[in-house]
This record gives C-alpha cells, sequence and structure tokens, in this order.
C-alpha cells in the first residue's frame, strides 16, 4: 500500500529491540551461573560416587536364606506365575535328609530370572510364600552379552551367613526325618 | 413328562429326570453346589458334608448328593444356615490339612483350594498343631500317598471297587485315626490305579512320574490320543521344556467314560526318551553317519530302485507298524503297491487269523453299545490286557445289569464278575461254541423272523452242528451240559446279547472255529446291527483297524488308487499276490529278499531272536528303518530315517469300534525328525511320483475320496470327540452298529471250512 519506506523504519527498530533483549538475557544467565559458582555441586561422580537408594527400591533380585544358612525358596514356581513379563523360570526337586537345600520336600534346582525381560514390577517377590525372593538395591545391571542377563541360581543366591550358627553350605546333609515339616 | 420333575434352585427352574440327585439337577439348573466326595460317576455317598443346600418345608440343611429330586422343591444354595455350615465344614478340613500349597502338585487346580476361595470363612480359629504324619509314602512305583492331605472323601477306594472291581484300595483304622491304605503286605497293584490322582480332590494321592516336575500354570496343554492299545482314549498331553510331563484324561463318553488305565497313563516315557533318533543317517562302511534329509532320502530310494530293477519289486518289502496313523499307513501302501510295484505288504509280523465272514471285517457295534446289552458273552478275550479301558465298559455293563459269559480256560479278570464262567480245555474252544449252537438250535431258540429275513444257510449249519450234542460237547471240553445249556439259555433269550471274542483268537485252530461259529451264534439268535446287539472281534493294537480298512496286507482288496484327474483310478497300479509278513520273513531267513522298508517295526526287537532273521536283515542289499528310537535292526540298516511320535503329529487313528479319531502336534519332532507320512512322501518323490500332499488333512481328504467306508469324513468333522465310520453322508450321523439296514444282503452262516476262510 505505498509504505515501502516506511517498513524500512520498522525493521531498524525491531533490530535494535532485539539486541538489547539478547543482552538482558546473557546478564540474567551468567548471573545465575555466578551464584551458583560458590555453592557446593548436587553432580554425582558416578561412578566414582554413588547415591543410596530408598528402601523401597527394586533392583536386581536375591535369593534369600534363612539364619541357618538353608535357603528360603522352595522352588514353587508361583513367582514364575506371577511374573507378567514371563521372565522367571522355576525347576523343582526332591530334597532328601543326605542332600538338603531347603526345609520341607522341595526345593529350586534351577531358578533363573531374565532380567532382559523383567520389568522390576515386585510381583514375585509380592507373591513368594517364604520371602525367598528379594528384589535388592543393586542397579548396575549393563553387560554385553544377551545371555549374561539370564541370572541363574548361583548368581541370585545370597552368601551363606557369616554370623550366627555356623552351617554348612546348601546342600548339606540335615538330621533324619528332621524335615519332616 | 411322566418321568421329568420340576425343581426350583436358587430361584431358576429345571425340569430333571425323576431320581436324578440335586448336585446334577443344579448342575442342569446353572448352578454350582461344592463337592468333595461326590463324583458323577461313583455312587453318592455323604461322606464330605461340602454339598449343604436348604430345602422348603424340610428343617435344617441337607447333602445334595444324597438327596434326589422330587416335584415341586424349591432348593436355596445360598442360605444363610448353608453358608454358615459350608464355613463350618471347611474349617473342620482346614483344622487336618496342612497348608502345603506351593509344594502341593495339586496346588493350582485343586477342588479344595477352589471351594475354600469360593465358600470358605475369611479366617481360621484354629490354631493348635496339625496332625503330622511322614511325608509321601508310596503306595506303589507310580502313585504317592500323603496322609497329612487326605480329606477322606473315598474317592479313591468308592473307584477301586466300584469301577476299577479290584477293590486294592480301603480305610483302616477308626475315628480321628482314619487312613487310606491298601490291603497288608500289597501294594496298589490296580491297572487302573492312576485314576485315582485325578479323583482325588487334594493333593493326597499324587503320581511319582509327574512329582515336581511341573505346576499347572507352566504347562502347555494339547488335545490328543493315547496310542497304546485300540482302545484309544482320549488324552490331555501337558508339555513343559518340550518333554510331556504327564497324561490326563480328556473324557470322551463314548470311547472311555473319562478312564485311563496305568499302561495309557503313565506310558509315555518313550516319547521323553534322551536317544530319541533326531537326525536321519546312512551306512558308510561298517558304520552309521548322520546325513541330511536329502542325501538319506536320495540314498533309500537309489537302494530301491536299485533292487527293482535287477531282481524285480517281488524282492521289496514293506513292513508298517499298526501303531502309525492312517496317513501313514495309506501312504505307505500307495509307496509299496503304486509306487515299487509289490504287494509284499503287512503290518503283522504273525500269521493273519481266521476272521468272521461278514464284512466290513470290523466290530459291528459301539463301545457304549455293550451297556445296553442283557447277555455280553466274553469269547477267549482279555481286554485287562490288551484293551484295559474296555474291560471297565464289560464290568460297567455287567454292574448295569447285562449277565456276563465267560468263556476262557484261563480265569481272566473278567471271570469274577460273569454270571457264567466256562473253562473248555485248552483246544476244545470251537466245540463249545458248536455246542452252543447246536443247543439254541435244538431247544427251538432260533430268532425265526432274523432269521427267515437277513440271512441265509440255516440248513447246512444245522447239519454242521448236528453232532456237537450237550453230552459230547462236555465229554470233549470238560464243561457240564448244564452250564452249556444255561449259557445258550441266556444267549437266545436274554438279549439284547453281544458277542466279543479276541481277534486274533482266529490264529489257532481251534479258536478259527470258534470265531466262525461265534458269528453263527449271533446271527442265529439275530443278535447283530441293534444297540447291545453286535458282533466285537477285538484288535490289539492303536490302529489296527485302520491298517485292515487301508488294506495294508496283501491279498486285500486295497484302495483304488486316485487318478490324476481327481476321481478314482482303479486298481491299475495293484500287483497281485504279494507276501505277508510272516511269509516275507521266511523268505528273509532263506535269502529271497532282497530291501525291505520297516516303518516302525522292527523284526528283531519284536520276536524272539533268531539267528536266520538276523543273517537275512545283513544280507539285504536295502534296509530303510523308519523308527523314533534305536533298535536292533538299525545297527544293519543302510538307511535310517527319524519318525515322529503320536504327540508331534497331525493324522488319525481307528479305534477298535471304528471310530476315527485325531492326533494333534502338542511339540515339534525333535531335531530333525519328521512325521512318517511326510517322510513316505519324500521318498515316493525321490522315487520320481508326483505325490503332493502339503499337510496330513490332504492325504486324509484322499483316504475319505477312495476308502468307501471313510466317505464323508473330514478332520473338522472327526473333531474332538471323534466320528465311527461309516458316516451317512445325506444325514451326516455315524453308523453306531453295522448291518442294520434291513436293505442289506443276506447274512451267511459260516459256509465253509475254516481253513478256507483265511482271509490271508
Ligand atoms: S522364589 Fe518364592 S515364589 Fe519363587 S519358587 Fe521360590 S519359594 Fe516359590
Ligand atoms: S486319598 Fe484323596 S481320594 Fe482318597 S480319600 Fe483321601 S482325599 Fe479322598
Ligand atoms: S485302554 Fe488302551 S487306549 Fe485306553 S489308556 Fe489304556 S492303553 Fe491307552
Amino acid at each position: 500500500m505505498g509504505e515501502v519506506g516506511c517498513s524500512a523504519r520498522v525493521q531498524r527498530e525491531a533490530m535494535a529491540h532485539d539486541v538489547a533483549k539478547d543482552i538482558a538475557a546473557l546478564v540474567k544467565g551468567l548471573a545465575t551461573t555466578f551464584k551458583h559458582l560458590g555453592r557446593p555441586a548436587t553432580t554425582v561422580q558416578y561412578p566414582e560416587e554413588k547415591r543410596p537408594v530408598s528402601p523401597r527400591y527394586r533392583g536386581r533380585h536375591m535369593l534369600m536364606r534363612y539364619e541357618d544358612g538353608l535357603e528360603r525358596c522352595i522352588g514353587c514356581s508361583l513367582c514364575a506365575g506371577a511374573c507378567p513379563s514371563r521372565a522367571i523360570y522355576v525347576e523343582a526337586a526332591e530334597n532328601t535328609d543326605g542332600e538338603r537345600h531347603s526345609p520341607g520336600e522341595r526345593y529350586a534346582r534351577r531358578y533363573e530370572i531374565n532380567l532382559i525381560r523383567c520389568i522390576f514390577c515386585g510381583m514375585c517377590e509380592e507373591v513368594c510364600p517364604t520371602q525367598a525372593i528379594v528384589l535388592g538395591h543393586d542397579y548396575e545391571l549393563a553387560d554385553y552379552d544377551r545371555a549374561d542377563f539370564i541370572y541363574t541360581k548361583e548368581r541370585l543366591l545370597v552368601p551363606q551367613p557369616t554370623k550366627g550358627p555356623t552351617s554348612p553350605p546348601t546342600p548339606s546333609p540335615t538330621r533324619g526325618g528332621g524335615w519332616v515339616r | 413328562m411322566d418321568n421329568l420333575a420340576t425343581v426350583t434352585i436358587d430361584g431358576r427352574v429345571v425340569k430333571v429326570p425323576r431320581g436324578m440327585n440335586l448336585v446334577e439337577a443344579a448342575r442342569l439348573a446353572g448352578v454350582e453346589i461344592p463337592v468333595f466326595c461326590y463324583h458323577s460317576k461313583l455312587k453318592p455317598v455323604g461322606a464330605c458334608r461340602m454339598c449343604y443346600v436348604a430345602i422348603e418345608k424340610v428343617p435344617g440343611v441337607v447333602t445334595a448328593c444324597t438327596t434326589t429330586v422330587t416335584d415341586g422343591m424349591v432348593v436355596n444354595t445360598k442360605d444363610p444356615r448353608v453358608v454358615k455350615a459350608q464355613q463350618g465344614v471347611l474349617e473342620f478340613l482346614l483344622a487336618n490339612h496342612p497348608l502345603d500349597c506351593p509344594v502341593c502338585d495339586r496346588g493350582g487346580e485343586c477342588p479344595l483350594q477352589n471351594n475354600t476361595f469360593g465358600y470358605g470363612g475369611p479366617v481360621s480359629r484354629y490354631v493348635e498343631p496339625k496332625r503330622h504324619f511322614a511325608k509321601p509314602i508310596p503306595l506303589s512305583r507310580r502313585i504317592l500317598l500323603d496322609r497329612e492331605r487326605c480329606i477322606l472323601c473315598y474317592r479313591c477306594v468308592r473307584f477301586q471297587k466300584e469301577i476299577a472291581g479290584d477293590e486294592t484300595l480301603t480305610v483302616i483304622n477308626r475315628g480321628a485315626r482314619v487312613e487310606i491304605a491298601t490291603l497288608p503286605g500289597r501294594e496298589f497293584d490296580s491297572p487302573f490305579s492312576g485314576n485315582t490322582i485325578e479323583l482325588c480332590p487334594v493333593g493326597a494321592l499324587t503320581s511319582a512320574l509327574y512329582r515336581f516336575k511341573a505346576r499347572p500354570w507352566d504347562i502347555r496343554s494339547s488335545p490328543s490320543l493315547c496310542d497304546q492299545c485300540s482302545v484309544g482314549c482320549n488324552v490331555r498331553v501337558d508339555t513343559r521344556n518340550r518333554q510331556i510331563v504327564r497324561l490326563l484324561s480328556r473324557e470322551n463318553a463314548a470311547v472311555d467314560d473319562g478312564w485311563l488305565c496305568d499302561r495309557g497313563r503313565f506310558g509315555y516315557e518313550f516319547a521323553n526318551h534322551p536317544d530319541r533318533l533326531t537326525q536321519p543317517q546312512v551306512r558308510e562302511g561298517t558304520r552309521l553317519r548322520a546325513a541330511e534329509w536329502e542325501e538319506a532320502l536320495y540314498q533309500a530310494a537309489q537302494g530301491l530302485r536299485q533292487v527293482v530293477s535287477q531282481r524285480g519289486p517281488g524282492t521289496v518289502g514293506v513292513l508298517v507298524s499298526p501303531r502309525l496313523a492312517n496317513e501313514d499307513l495309506y501312504l505307505a501302501q500307495r509307496l509299496a503297491r503304486a509306487v515299487i510295484g509289490t504287494s509284499n505288504l503287512d503290518y503283522r509280523l504273525t500269521p493273519h487269523p481266521t476272521v468272521s465272514p461278514l464284512r466290513p471285517d470290523a466290530a459291528s457295534g459301539s463301545i457304549v453299545g455293550l451297556e445296553k446289552a442283557r447277555t455280553i458273552l466274553i469269547l477267549g478275550a482279555d481286554p485287562l490286557n490288551h484293551q484295559p479301558v474296555l474291560d471297565l465298559r464289560l464290568k460297567k455293563a455287567a454292574s448295569l445289569g447285562a449277565r456276563l459269559i465267560v468263556v476262557d480256560e484261563k480265569q481272566t479278570d473278567l471271570a469274577a464278575f460273569a454270571r457264567l464262567w466256562l473253562r473248555p480245555r485248552s483246544g476244545s474252544l470251537d466245540t463249545l461254541a458248536r455246542g452252543l449252537v447246536h443247543l439254541i438250535l435244538a431247544n427251538g431258540q432260533v430268532n425265526q423272523e432274523f432269521v427267515d429275513r437277513r440271512t441265509e444257510g440255516i440248513d447246512a449249519l444245522r447239519a454242521r452242528v448236528a453232532d456237537d450234542t450237550p453230552e459230547r460237547v462236555a465229554a470233549s471240553t470238560g464243561v457240564p451240559a448244564p452250564l452249556l445249556e444255561q449259557a445258550a439259555t441266556l444267549l437266545a433269550t436274554n438279549g439284547p446279547a453281544s458277542i466279543v471274542y479276541d481277534r486274533d483268537l482266529g490264529a489257532s485252530d481251534d479258536g478259527a472255529a470258534a470265531v466262525l461259529a461265534a458269528t453263527d451264534l449271533a446271527l442265529l439268535t439275530g443278535n447283530i446291527g441293534r444297540d447291545g446287539a453286535g458282533l466285537y472281534p477285538l484288535v490289539r493294537a492303536a490302529n489296527e483297524q485302520g491298517a485292515l480298512d487301508l488294506g495294508l496286507m496283501p491279498r486285500r482288496p486295497s484302495p483304488p488308487t486316485p487318478s490324476p484327474t481327481g476321481g478314482e483310478g482303479g486298481h491299475a497300479g495293484c500287483p497281485a499276490g504279494g507276501m505277508t509278513g510272516a511269509e516275507m520273513l521266511d523268505a528273509l531267513r532263506a535269502g529271497q529278499l532282497k530291501a525291505l522298508y520297516l516303518l516302525g517295526v522292527d523284526p528283531l526287537r519284536e520276536l524272539p531272536d533268531d539267528r536266520a532273521l538276523r543273517d537275512g536283515l545283513t544280507g539285504l542289499t536295502t534296509l530303510i528303518v523308519q523308527d523314533i528310537l534305536p533298535g536292533p535292526a538299525q545297527e544293519l540298516a543302510t538307511v535310517v530315517l527319524p519318525g515322529a511320535a503320536f504327540h508331534e503329529r497331525e493324522g488319525t487313528l481307528t479305534n477298535l469300534e471304528r471310530r476315527v479319531q485325531r492326533l494333534w502336534p502338542a511339540l515339534k519332532p525333535p531335531g530333525k525328525a519328521r512325521p512318517d507320512w511326510q517322510i513316505i512322501h519324500d521318498l515316493a518323490r525321490a522315487l520320481g511320483t508326483s505325490f503332493d500332499y502339503a499337510q496330513a488333512s490332504d492325504v486324509f481328504a484322499e483316504i475319505a475320496s477312495v476308502v468307501p467306508t471313510y466317505r464323508g469324513l473330514t478332520y473338522g468333522k472327526v473333531g474332538l470327540k471323534g466320528v465311527q465310520w461309516p458316516l451317512d453322508v445325506a444325514s451326516g450321523q455315524e453308523a453306531g452298529s453295522l448291518y442294520e439296514d434291513p436293505g442289506d444282503t443276506r447274512l451267511a452262516f459260516t459256509p465253509v471250512a475254516p481253513s478256507t476262510a483265511r482271509i490271508v
């Protein structure tokens, strides 16, 4: 509409306004930077430094033992049944007095959790009748080989207790008939 | 209307037969009444008190299983008194029952768990120690008893007594000390013991084989059939980790009535065997080496071709197992007759028996039909050993009022349930059977109407048995004449009557004549072609009937070869003559056979050790062995082909009552093993034919198109429950009985001497 000259003036004014705004932002940003320069850092220097996790954190599973060293797991497969991602495999076998792994008749001969499938929902822990499977605090699960994500019973089982009544590792012989129930 | 009663259950009005108990009536009304001790096939005892209901105008609560319906009855299963009583029952049961569920093999499919969940109280008030027993004690090699878990419903004891009829389980002690036990000094040695595992409503009776193998949610199930005998009981195959973990009954009222025998239930170990053949093998010098399918089939085809071209097809033999499916058998006979060009084809290694001259060669009646019989003559048959679950059906018939007449020198299991047990001296079975024919003729007990209308040749029969007077028969068989009289009278006057005999009976001379006389007996008394009136030659192997139907023997009409255009192409490619299995083995011993194809059979395993036979096999130019497990003949084979077991394939089996039933694949065959029909198909192609079947149902469709008795059958029609051939294509009805159509050609009394009645 014949306002070509006018348009050039508007452009110049707008540019000056932008430059002023940029400088204001720069100052504001640097102010934040300088404000924090003196404060202690919140960054955690992982992996040299680690933060504690919440007590209810659900990390890698552990298979627990009783104080006397017997395994809590009785190989009932309830965890496998409860697992929504079908990550658990349990193969049961029979305890004998000569070779006792857990109290009662039955123990897990094989126990495997596929941690790639696991969604760490904690259903297995919820359903376990003996509180054998517990989600622990270990979250450092990266690995190079897919097969290494299959956590076998040997990897999941916690070590023998060192305090309290000392007992030989499982399996071990027990008093005859002592574990009828 | 007369024998129906109208009852109201929880507000639902149903009409049910009078005399029915309330648990069944509620089922019909769609209302569940929880039970432990009640089972529809056992007599009600009211032991567990779980099935309480309240009935209008009846004080208190009553047990439904022991209450029969009356017209106008109004029943309430949710009455507060009922709920309270049921909670009490469960609390008492759980006072003694351990909370073992996580380690119990019944956990997850347990009526006690389910009923507690559905009808129990929220908590138990019982905190005292529970009773304790040693954890499971073995009642037998296969069955374990955990007495802590037993809730004393007595289902197991009642099954053994009422259904199996052997009372191998019993109740010991009194009051709070009651226990289930075997008879003193004996183990739980019933051939039907495994059924108690399924009956037990808790985990008290469990299988030693299945122990801790899997939990119900670890399992994949598939319908299948037992292939251990000709009854063809329906099973459910439960698998885990590519292994069968157990077989359960898949009830088919027409076949097994919901039972399995121990041979079937526990006989699956062969399928899981670590030595299963997984790879084709070919001979290289003195040893076999693994090969690929192409190479093995090429070698097999070359071997056959070489023998056929140098020595002629008459030096090639094909032996098949009567446990193979119809699809395998049909292709095997086509391969032998149309491709190789030989009729040296058989499913038996021993001579064929003489059989009844009635055609088709099959049982005329059905298994359920036996329940309608008033009299059953069991002639030289021992179902307990050869068709176990049929034994239960005969006992059921007896308990429904049928009079059993057992004719056997040995004391068979059924003799104890028989009205009459005739013990002819060995070798005189024929005399006895003819004596019965004589008596019926002499006493004028002939069903004249039937004989006039449906049969021919009675005068000749009269002349043939004229000499078999009761006195003479008694003298030569040792069976007193009055017993013979009674047997003849029962057969002739207490109809309908069925006659059951072992088809293999005809292999002996006296048995052959007895088989023919049995046919005469059925025709004379008009006992054929109706429910309850049938002639049952009992085959033994799982698909022996299929082998008969498909002509898996020489000198027997083979199914016509389909022509390339799809219709029937006639018998052009079927060479005449041919050797039976027994004759082939003789020829083998004499060195006259040059090539042999063994499908699922191993003569060295099935026959007593025989030097000449071994030499004969060693001398073969080509020996193709197709099997699922290693066997002695494989050591001499030129090619070994791995087949699939019953639960790894599709196919059909035909049982002893002409019922065609289906197999389903529950697992893949191990390694490179393949279903037998596919192997035969590929071998035929390697021999240059144009066999072209993409799947098992294609083979079955061809069977249905060329075998008249299988006309109209498809996998879809066979379904889960099977179909008895012949199917009436127009109406879609299966035939319970053969020979019922009055338009049939006349049935002939056995016109000939037994030796000429031999079919092969
Ligand atoms: S971890 Fe617990 S739920 Fe899982 S098998 Fe063991 S006892 Fe059973
Ligand atoms: S063992 Fe089982 S079937 Fe037998 S009485 Fe006990 S609970 Fe019932
Ligand atoms: S009767 Fe025969 S088909 Fe039935 S379970 Fe026993 S062996 Fe198997």
